[in-house]
């Protein structure tokens, strides 16, 4: 009786099991896993999705069977909206492609002008999208990047990935923007964001064959390049490195970098350099008559990694020389940002984002129309740069040769 | 018969329960009792015994002017033959019997049971000597490796206790080993195995019942538990359910343990088996009750719950960090034993976004070409182990070699290279096995084995949200067990804060000063703080 029941309850459980199907199964064999996607407009205003799938076999050292073959394979599908293309890549290909583990999102210039709107809404909507996608602009059109190789990476998709994070840690000139990042931007008061770019720098043929990786260099490499300026959806303009740099400083994204210097007020050859250990920015926005002053305060620190200049580092006064120096370049670099912010008509460094938290009833009056009014809005910069340490050594190397006896 | 010293008086004190259950269940409950007619007595016993080929009857006379007939019955091949000849046939022979007006006893002076008397109080240099009225009796002390003595036209035998032979040394623990800490274990004689136990603990409040379970093996069964310390409860509720059982025979203590055990249907142990004397000595200081049987070295104890497997002996006897560092290891890798292979199964079919990209890649590019799904994989591969694990148990001692390159080659390399499952697999599969291999009870080291199949399974079918449901369903089952009314998950569920510092974590000795509530409660030591230099300076609790 008892196990007759219990058999009937097993068998019961067995057939739900097997009646509710093997829902979102999927075997990893069945799955192709993009490394990046490309978006590009046609003349005939079609999307043009390209996908970098990667070829786990050409990658895995586990497998022993070298194939000698490219590590991505890249194609291209069109249509009117974003995702019947991607679902027009089941008539050219066997497996489904598998989004969750895309690295990037490269949009090509003319979409990105013609608005990333219908892009970011398919990036809210589909489950199998990650908003932790990177994305980035490109001059050209966006399928030539995915094809092109990476040095030392095998998969690119995850190379130009690695490489924004690196320079994130280690140079802090362009930002890091996710589709998360993005949409929190355009969402924002100021409905801007700015959007680094790639570009393929160099002269010749791209290095889409493995061949080229053979050598010991290639012509053609990916590099970040511009900051591109989104308002609304619509790409409206362009920030040079120098001047995204100083938005970075602005906005207080600086994590480490490495900043040139001059040795007097005025001389053109920034010939030392500081390593920047820890910035942090704070801006504080003040009503005035017309518009505002943003009071900018700008604390760093950092330690001397090369010193070209004849000062005696033991003393005091030529450290805090040195520093008030550094800061003064500090400043530059954030005035020139701020200036090509001015000129563009995009708040990227989320000034309004500021004057909105401090000032929510001023803010619903000026918020229309916001990135004309930049022009009304004044930087006061007060910038504090502390060396921690000299490096290794105390003079410049040059400064203690002469102190030996000066025979040159 | 008072002087009859019950020196080993434990091994009969339940001799109520044994007159109604052991020896009353076992033949027709007809009694018959001796004659004085000597050989009546002898031929009846020896019948009874169907002249088998190791009974010995040995007639002699006593010693003395008034020589008596008296016959000596045991069985050869379990008795200790040196006992016989120096405790019984010599004495007999060599010294006559006392006559009754000469013997210093308070009795009656019958002359009826005079000579057994004399004998029992003036020639025998047994330590255990019964007195025997009926035949059965007589053959129950027989077969129990006693020596029958009896005498002319006497009604009353006597049972000497030389019961030997050959049997196995202590040894080492060869199951539960340990790196520091007392290396001996219980081997399969009772009273050897209560004698280790005596040893450790040389307390008057140890308390050791005997019975006797089975219609044909008539097997020793020992309850030992400390007075005082262990429930009164549990021990009765032990005594009971033991005595309920009725079987033919018991061969090993887990055929006891099925009987006594609060669930049948649960993969789950509600016994804890131990062939170590310290481990049992320590359950026992801790109120739980062993139970030992005869004819195995495997000691049950009883009560006990969950956490109470994951406790190796050497956590005592280690420094207390280590100890609480193996002992979240045991529990990690038990929980990986169980779950390894399902989360693999899980993640590599429905949840590859969870992996790092360059793991994803790996394995993708592992699995090229492998003909089946992860499931079915993994199944094989689980499978492929168990056997190779059952056939090392079991096969023959000489053949080993030969299976371990087998299973090193076919479970690793050839499969692989054959192009039937996934190097990934591979791993994940030999983590599992080794990690149930830590767990230092081998039986619940079995119960992860079992759960881990149908939790592959589930995996197979719903994912994590299978998983997930097993594991809701295994734990609801375990909150609902019970060992001898101790809930299982004590001290976790129900919750009982001061008895959780010995559970995932080891405190130190000193702050281990109540007993685990759940089995027997109770202050171990009056002072329960930290010894005084350790107080002085900021100890351990208060950081």
């Amino acid at each position: 009786m008892l196990i007759q029941r219990i058999v009937r309850i097993v068998a019961a459980v067995l057939l739900l099991l097997v009646q509710c199907g093997c829902w979102n199964q999927i075997e990893l064999n069945d799955i192709s896993i993009v490394s990046a996607t490309g978006v590009d407009v046609e003349d005939n205003g079609k999307w043009r999705m390209s996908y970098q799938l990667i070829i786990p076999q050409a990658i895995s050292a586990t497998t022993g069977v070298s194939t000698g073959g490219a590590p991505v394979y890249v194609f291209s599908t069109e249509s009117d909206s974003i995702r019947e293309a991607v679902n027009k890549t089941s008539q050219e290909l066997s497996r489904k492609l598998y989004f969750p583990h895309n690295q990037m999102v490269v949009i090509s210039e003319k979409a990105a002008r013609q608005g990333i709107g219908p892009l970011l809404d398919v990036y809210l909507r589909t489950p199998d999208s990650r908003e932790t996608v990177t994305v980035f602009l490109t001059r050209g059109k966006a399928r030539s990047i995915l094809e092109q190789l990476m040095p030392l990476e095998k998969i690119p998709g995850q190379a130009v990935q690695r490489m924004i994070e690196n320079d994130q840690k280690n140079g802090s000139s362009f930002p890091q923007m996710s589709i998360h990042r993005i949409l929190l931007d355009l969402l924002g008061p100021t409905h801007t964001a700015g959007i680094p770019s790639l570009t393929l720098s160099g002269e010749g043929e791209l290095a889409d064959s493995v061949d080229i990786m053979k050598e010991t260099h290639s012509n053609k490499k990916i590099r970040l390049h511009q900051l591109g300026l989104i308002q609304g959806d619509k790409l409206i303009g362009w920030l040079n490195e120098q001047q995204s740099r100083g938005v970075m400083w602005l906005s207080g994204r600086i994590k480490q970098t490495t900043v040139a210097f001059a040795c007097v007020n005025g001389e053109t050859t920034r010939s030392s350099s500081i390593r920047i250990e820890e910035a942090k920015t704070t801006v504080k926005p003040e009503r005035t008559k017309d518009g505002f002053v943003m009071q900018i305060r700008t604390k760093v620190k950092g330690v001397l990694t090369e010193y070209r200049c004849i000062d005696d580092l033991s003393k005091p006064q030529s450290i805090r020389r040195m520093e008030s120096q550094i800061a003064g370049e500090i400043n530059r670099m954030m005035s020139a940002g701020w200036v090509a912010v001015k000129k563009q008509h995009a708040d990227i460094v989320g000034f309004g984002t500021i004057i909105h938290e401090k000032y929510p009833q001023t803010w619903n009056k000026i918020r229309s129309g916001w990135n004309d009014k930049l022009e009304d809005v004044q930087i006061r910069l007060e910038t504090k740069v502390s060396v921690s340490r000299t490096g290794m050594s105390n003079n410049s190397f040059k400064a203690a040769q002469e102190k030996t006896g000066g025979q040159r | 018969m008072a002087f009859f010293s019950k020196r080993k008086g434990s091994a009969r004190q339940s001799d109520t329960y044994t007159s109604t259950k052991g020896k009353g269940g076992k033949q027709t409950d007809k009694v018959e009792p001796l004659t004085a007619d000597l050989d009546v007595n002898a031929r009846v016993i020896g019948d009874r015994l169907g002249g088998s080929l190791d009974i010995v009857l040995r007639e002699l006379r006593s010693a003395g002017k008034e020589s008596i007939r008296l016959i000596v019955v045991y069985i050869d091949s379990i008795v200790d033959h040196r006992m016989i000849q120096e405790g019984i046939l010599s004495p007999l022979a060599d010294s006559p019997i006392p006559p009754l007006d000469l013997q210093d006893s308070g009795q009656d002076n019958n002359r009826q049971g005079s000579i057994i008397v004399g004998i029992a109080k003036h020639i025998l240099s047994i330590g255990t000597i019964r007195s025997i009225t009926t035949i059965e009796e007589a053959l129950e002390a027989l077969l129990g490796g006693s020596c029958l003595i009896l005498a002319e036209s006497e009604q009353t035998a006597l049972a000497a206790d030389v019961s030997g032979g050959e049997q196995r040394a202590v040894t080492e623990a060869s199951t539960q080993t340990v790196i520091r800490g007392p290396q001996h274990s219980f081997t399969e004689n009772c009273m050897t195995n209560i004698g280790l136990l005596r040893r450790i603990i040389r307390s008057s409040e140890l308390r050791i019942h005997c019975l006797y379970i089975g219609r044909h093996t008539n097997t020793r069964i020992a309850v030992v538990y400390i007075e005082g310390i262990a429930d009164a409860g549990v021990v009765n509720e032990m005594n009971r359910r033991l005595r309920a059982i009725d079987i033919d025979g018991v061969l090993e203590s887990g055929y006891v343990e099925e009987f006594i055990q609060d669930k049948t249907f649960t993969p789950f142990p509600t016994l804890m088996n131990v062939e170590r004397p310290d481990v049992v000595a320590a359950g026992l200081l801790e109120g739980q009750v062993a139970v030992i049987v005869d004819g195995t070295p495997f000691v049950l104890l009883a009560p006990v719950t969950f956490f109470k497997f994951f406790q190796s002996a050497e956590d005592y006897y280690q420094r207390y960090d280590i100890s609480t560092f193996l002992r979240m290891l045991r529990h990690f890798a038990f929980v990986v034993s169980m779950l390894l292979p399902a989360t693999y199964i899980a993640v590599t079919t429905f949840h590859q976004e969870m992996l790092p990209t360059t793991l994803l890649i790996s394995l993708a590019a592992q699995r090229e070409g492998v003909p089946f799904p992860a499931l079915a994989e993994a199944l094989l591969m689980e499978i492929t182990f168990e056997v190779l694990r059952e056939a090392g148990v079991r096969m023959p001692r000489a053949i080993g070699p030969a299976i371990s390159i087998v299973g090193a080659l076919v479970l690793g390399q050839a499969a692989v290279q054959a192009g039937l499952v996934s190097p990934a697999m591979v791993i994940a599969v030999s983590f599992t096995a080794i990690s149930n291999f830590v767990t230092p009870q081998f039986n619940i080291a079995i119960a992860a084995r079992l759960i881990r199949f149908s939790l592959m399974l589930l995996a197979g079918a719903l994912g994590f949200f299978g998983i997930i449901t097993g594991i809701i369903v295994v734990l609801t089952h375990l909150a609902g067990l019970r060992s001898f009314g101790v809930p299982y998950m004590t001290p976790a569920a129900p919750l009982l804060p001061s008895s959780l510092k010995d559970i995932l974590i080891r405190v130190p000795r000193w702050a281990m000063s109540t007993r685990p509530l759940a089995i027997g409660g109770g202050k171990r030591k009056k002072d329960a703080k930290a010894p005084p230099w350790q107080r002085r300076s900021s100890g351990p609790e208060e950081e």
